[in-house]
């Protein structure tokens, strides 16, 4: 009954809401829950619960064709990298790139970062 | 449980204060600079909830891309930030806006204050409260091209709908999840962003992502 009761509510002030938002750009999944872990939680665990929610996330934009949220790309490089993987995180920060031109300065100095690291 | 805490964060929106504080906006600086791409910084804290700036950080990424910008990932912007000796909201003010341009590429940068961040419990009421100030830079010229506040506040209901039974099922069901847990403010800074981005003549223009750009301008001119 009272469960009943705030649904109704709910129900209402969501479509109260939604009268005045434009519809959404992007499908964001879990990527405010995977900030949140990373914040949260800094130990390895936390970090591949995070990278496991950007994960799924990509592979359904793949799978629909859709265009991933600012951010998403790089941010999952970000992990891979962390996580000892130089050239896949390479070949999202050129995803990155290619998706959302603005990011192309800050990718291209990040990767060649990488890379002069790298060892020949 | 965890169902209980839904409808109380689309409550909130109910008693959702707007903060509009000064005269009307002028945006001739930001049409001026038409920014693509925004870089958010680490908030300053004026709070003394030490974990309020990373919070924050989490949810304000989602309302600024909605709008059609490029927006930065705020966790890596943050590491490259404390790689380059800025660990925090303090020094991030004192940098000159071009370093930011030259460093990530950014059009802009945006800094949030963080003015409120608390749980008040009053007798028989309780009101959690979300405010901040943010302020867009251009990283050119270095002038601010936007500036706003929010103020979200989440009360028990313990006012006005005391009376009624749903006042009172509210109430205790805020009352019960403010004292079972330690309270998540991620609802209450959601909001904070969202409204402060598309709140009419105050918020930010459209930017190249949504359909609305350069078409929604008149809203903001005068």
């Amino acid at each position: 009954m009272i469960s009943r009761t705030f649904q109704v509510l709910a129900l209402w002030a969501c479509l109260g809401l939604m009268g005045c938002a434009p519809p959404s750009l992007y499908d964001w999944g879990q990527y405010e829950d995977s900030l949140y872990i990373r914040q949260k939680d800094a130990s390895e665990s936390g970090q591949a619960e995070a990278f496991k929610m950007l994960e799924v996330m990509i592979q359904e934009a793949d799978a629909k064709n859709y265009r991933v949220p600012p951010g998403v790309y790089a941010d999952y490089g970000y992990l891979l990298f962390k996580q000892g993987k130089p050239d896949q995180a390479i070949t999202y920060f050129r995803k990155e790139a290619v998706l959302y031109k603005e990011s192309k300065y800050l990718m291209d100095s990040i990767i060649s970062r990488i890379e002069q690291r790298k060892p020949q | 449980m965890k169902s209980a805490y839904l409808p109380i964060a689309f409550l909130a929106v109910l008693s959702l204060e707007a903060c509009a504080t000064g005269p009307k906006p002028d945006y001739s600086k930001f049409f001026e600079h038409q920014p693509r791409s925004i870089l958010i910084v680490p908030p300053f804290n004026k709070t003394t909830a030490v974990d309020a700036p990373g919070f924050f950080l989490t949810t304000i990424s989602q309302p600024f891309a909605e709008k059609g910008y490029y927006v930065f990932p705020v966790f890596l912007t943050r590491d490259i930030l404390i790689d380059m000796g800025l660990p925090d909201e303090g020094v991030l003010s004192q940098v000159q806006p071009q370093r930011f341009r030259e460093t990530f590429g950014a059009d802009a940068v945006l800094f949030v204050t963080i003015k409120a961040w608390s749980t008040a419990y009053v007798l028989l009421a309780s009101a959690v409260t979300v405010e901040a100030a943010y302020k867009l830079v251009d990283t050119d010229s270095g002038e601010v091209i936007w500036e706003a506040s929010q103020r979200v506040v989440q009360d028990s209901g313990g006012g006005g709908s005391g009376g009624s039974l749903v006042g009172a099922l509210v109430g205790a069901a805020v009352k019960a999840a403010l004292h079972a847990v330690i309270t998540d403010y991620r609802p209450l800074a959601r909001q904070a962003n969202s409204f402060v981005v598309i709140k009419r003549r105050q918020g930010l223009p459209t930017g190249p992502y949504g359909s609305d750009y350069q078409k929604d301008y008149a809203n903001y001119r005068d």
